[in-house]
């Protein structure tokens, strides 16, 4: 990938974060939220990637929290 | 044929300046070169900024259905249409899930490749999973968090 092309993906992110704050106004409401939401913008702005340990973590608590939405009661 | 020969010379120009040498390191790494392939870490950010917003949003669904379906076994005034609402989150969850894990195979599979595509649709999909869940806050009133 060249400068070129890594300027338009920073673009991108920047775009990401924007949509994500714009999107979820109702939902982030407590501390925790707020320290995660904080950790992923530091962790776009800086340009730190995830190591590959971060990365797995999150797909795991991803794929954990998955599981445990499709468990909850959905009877009338 | 003059007409001929300009664009191609100018084509012939455009690649010498695109060629790559797999010997280069980009300027982003500490080299001086702007062309040099890099990693694709543009990918994996913007993945794990998604699956923060998904880690959010679901924390969030337990936190409504916590308040529509107590242990007490009470029905709160504002949940009459509980189940349809549920299931409507369920089934955008479903689809967030599955284009964060397609997301994920793609960027795994394609290190020097933008994952813009797959990671924008997972994107779409859990601000699609993000708008269900504000749809059942303001159905039902329930706190979300």
């Amino acid at each position: 990938m060249s400068i070129i092309a890594a300027i338009g993906g920073a673009a991108t992110v920047i775009s990401l974060v924007k949509d994500a704050v714009a999107a979820a106004p109702t939902v982030i409401k407590t501390a925790k939220d707020m320290l995660e939401l904080g950790k992923a913008f530091w962790t776009t702005l800086t340009g730190k990637e995830p190591t590959a340990e971060e990365a797995a973590d999150l797909s795991r608590r991803v794929d954990l929290l998955h599981a445990e939405v499709q468990a909850l009661p959905d009877h009338d | 044929m003059k007409r001929l020969l300009l664009p191609l010379l100018m084509s012939l120009a455009l690649a010498a300046c695109v060629t790559v040498n797999p010997n280069e390191k980009s300027v982003l790494q500490g080299g001086t070169s702007v062309t040099a392939s890099i990693s694709n870490p543009v990918g994996a950010r913007e993945l794990a900024l998604v699956e923060q917003g998904y880690l959010l949003a679901g924390n969030a669904v337990k936190g409504f259905a916590a308040y529509c379906y107590p242990a007490s076994g009470i029905r709160p005034p504002g949940c009459a249409q509980r189940g349809p609402i549920m299931r409507a989150i369920k089934s955008a969850d479903r689809k967030a899930y599955a284009a964060i894990v397609a997301a994920r195979a793609f960027v795994r599979n394609n290190p020097n490749v933008s994952a813009v595509s797959a990671v924008g649709a997972a994107r779409s999909a859990v601000n699609d999973f993000i708008a269900a869940l504000q749809n059942a806050q303001a159905q039902t009133g329930a706190p979300l968090s």
